[in-house]
């Protein structure tokens, strides 16, 4: 200890730091190039999607098979980015890949809604029923079906691993919720008002649902607050369809 | 044209079944915080229906009609509870960390404000200072230690602990003036005895300064010592303090401004660098003592500096440096916050963000504040009256003051 006389910086401080920071700015840089693969499939992912907007419902089935691919493609990105960003604290670099976990989740959930996404227990059940061909819209993915299909823990809190957050699984869904909101119109233009009668009553729940949390002001905060205009959204398209007595009594 | 007629003669009944869009909305967004908050007249119920009995404006918390919940359960009610109370956990736990760390911040302030009324270095600190240093160090430990579960494993970096960094601060500057050495990592944490304990050897200094705060406390007051046993009762399945690289780098970026303030203050009062103190801890404080001089600020030349016969030394302390006339082994503030300086630039930090980029740049402030104080000692020290202080609020005027 008596190199108080000599020096005022025992060297290992630095060194320690040294290659904890060069280490760091590795880990950071291959969590770029992981997280902008993934960005290429959710691009691709996504832009699929955008078609449901202008897929008459005959078609759509063929789409979702297009899109399940894609989310495939999705879901090989997340394991290579888990299993690597697994070596290291989550909190600490979970900024890098968040945002794109929102848009898996919702590319995932939006498919899921629409039909796609079908688990071994909803296939299962469909089989049962004999009606392979239609689809059944309306189905939300659960944070822990989310998980399943991802291969990823979900909302860890005993072990520091890569995990999908309760926060990313909500933002996610409310991006669903805004991309549905534009189906609710667009759909009524490909002349099927059940679709949107059905999205009017989910986003409705899911409104429900989101009141119940106790928000800070926080990202889920403020995207939540942007929420109310597509629940409007919605029910705008609702209120023109009932004015003209155009909604099927059921 | 029929769809028309229709549609006007509908649209009455649609109005009162089916509101538009923004109306039903607003009910149902203030259903959903249980109060009987007004909406645009009549009020909603979520689905769309006009409530029976609305009691007026702001009636506040009015009996219901039908005992039924506000929010209709729907089937993702129960998905959206369990979010809730895994959110409502996350925001409890981080506002508890806030808190702390907010209270630590404070007390690391303190800390700071009473070593920079020193003015020597590398020598036992006055008595008074260091029962200030002990006690403040463990009303830290006994904030820390609440929530120090809530931030192990995974959610060691979920929460900024800016506590910490201010912490790291103030440790490091006593380090600094009790032994001119700059505080490893591991010993900032051992000074609250949040080490871990599987490694021996190196815990020397986590037993001296926990014996040091033992001994403060029962010498200060005998509260805060029972409060601590207590809390030390609780602590068998010792939980580790994990100091994070970007909390202890961000205390050593704050230290560049401690060191600099104290070096102005030793140069302007001392009129060198490398002030050493006369042992001072057996020797009673002298309150008042001479004009100018504080308490504890007294700086005596090398000449007269012993250092011997003091009773706070424990064994395996660095020694304050013993004179022995060889200038060059002597290491002054400038030497010191130059090769801290140094260090911190070998580091690869430089394209970190923003607040980062800042702290650099203050801490190259400070590095020329205190080069520039230097200069002045060498060229014109001994031309200032002993106790001349300049000004240091404005760097630009003490120089004209000088020309």
């Amino acid at each position: 200890m008596d190199i108080a006389s000599t020096s005022m910086i025992d060297p290992r401080i630095f060194e320690s730091l040294k290659a904890k920071a060069e280490e760091e700015t590795k880990v950071s840089e291959e969590l770029g190039v992981k997280a902008k693969a993934l960005d290429r499939d959710i691009s691709f992912a996504q832009g699929l999607l955008t078609r449901i907007h202008s897929t008459p419902k005959a078609k759509l089935p063929a789409l979702l098979v297009q899109v399940e691919d894609a989310i495939k493609a999705e879901i090989a990105s997340v394991q290579e980015l888990a299993v690597f960003a697994s070596q290291y604290p989550y909190y600490k670099y979970n900024h890098r890949w968040t945002r794109n976990m929102q848009n898996v989740v919702s590319t995932m959930i939006l498919c899921g809604w629409l039909g796609g996404m079908k688990t071994t227990a909803t296939a299962a059940a469909e089989a049962a029923g004999g009606r392979q061909e239609e689809l059944h819209i309306g189905r939300l993915m659960t944070i822990e079906e989310v998980g399943e299909v991802l291969n990823v823990p979900v909302n860890v809190k005993d072990r520091d691993t890569f995990h999908l957050t309760i926060e990313e699984y909500l933002i996610g869904l409310m991006d669903t919720i805004e991309e549905l909101s534009r189906l609710a119109m667009n759909s009524v233009t490909l002349g099927d008002m059940d679709v949107s009668v059905k999205i009017s009553a989910f986003v409705k729940d899911i409104y429900a649902g989101f009141q119940l949390l106790n928000l800070k002001n926080d990202i889920v905060r403020r995207k939540f607050d942007g929420m109310k205009y597509h629940v409007k959204k919605v029910e705008d398209v609702i209120y023109d369809l009932s004015l003209r007595n155009l909604i099927s009594k059921e | 044209m029929e769809g028309q007629d229709i549609s006007s003669k509908e649209s009455k009944l649609a109005q009162a079944v089916h509101p538009t869009g923004s109306d039903s909305h607003m009910g149902s967004h203030h259903g959903g915080h249980g109060g009987g908050a007004p909406g645009g007249g009549i009020k909603r119920d979520r689905s769309g229906h006009p409530k029976k009995s609305s009691g007026g404006l702001f009636s506040g918390p009015k009996p219901k009609p039908k005992p039924k919940p506000e929010l209709p359960r729907t089937p993702y009610t129960s998905m959206f509870e369990e979010f809730r109370d895994e959110i409502d956990q996350h925001h409890d736990r981080r506002e508890k960390i806030v808190k702390a760390s907010r209270d630590v911040t404070g007390l690391s302030k303190k800390i700071i404000f009473s070593l920079l009324r020193h003015r020597a270095l590398s020598s036992p600190l006055p008595p008074s200072i260091e029962s200030e240093f002990a006690s403040r160090i463990s009303e830290i430990k006994s904030l820390i230690l609440p929530i120090l579960p809530e931030i192990q494993g995974v959610n060691r970096y979920r929460y900024q602990i800016r506590g910490l960094e201010e912490y790291v601060e103030a440790v490091s500057l006593y380090h600094y003036l009790r032994y001119q050495t700059l505080i490893t990592p591991r010993q900032a944490v051992e000074v609250l005895g949040l080490g871990s304990s599987s490694e021996q050897g190196e815990n020397e200094y986590e037993r001296e300064m926990q014996a040091k705060i033992e001994h403060m406390k029962t010498d200060e007051k005998g509260e805060v010592g029972s409060e601590m046993e207590g809390v030390k009762g609780t602590e068998e399945t010792k939980l580790e303090l994990e100091l994070t690289d970007e909390e202890y780098l961000g205390g050593i970026f704050d230290l560049f401004g401690e060191m600099m303030r104290f070096a102005t203050n030793v140069a302007g009062l001392c009129g060198t660098l490398a002030p050493q103190k006369k042992a001072t801890a057996t020797v009673p404080p002298q309150p008042g003592g001479e004009k100018g001089k504080k308490e504890t600020g007294e700086c005596v030349n090398q000449d007269e500096d012993d250092g011997a016969g003091n009773k706070m030394d424990i064994d395996g302390e660095p020694e304050a440096p013993k004179k022995d006339g060889n200038m060059e082994e002597e290491r002054t503030i400038l030497i010191d916050i130059q090769e801290l300086g140094s260090c911190i630039e070998t580091l690869p930090i430089s394209k970190g963000g923003k607040t980062m980029k800042f702290k650099v740049e203050t801490m190259r402030n400070s590095v020329k504040k205190v080069e520039k104080l230097g200069y002045g000692l060498v060229v014109r020290g001994t031309e200032r009256p002993a106790g001349w202080m300049p000004d240091l609020t404005d760097d630009r005027g003490t120089e004209m003051a000088e020309a």
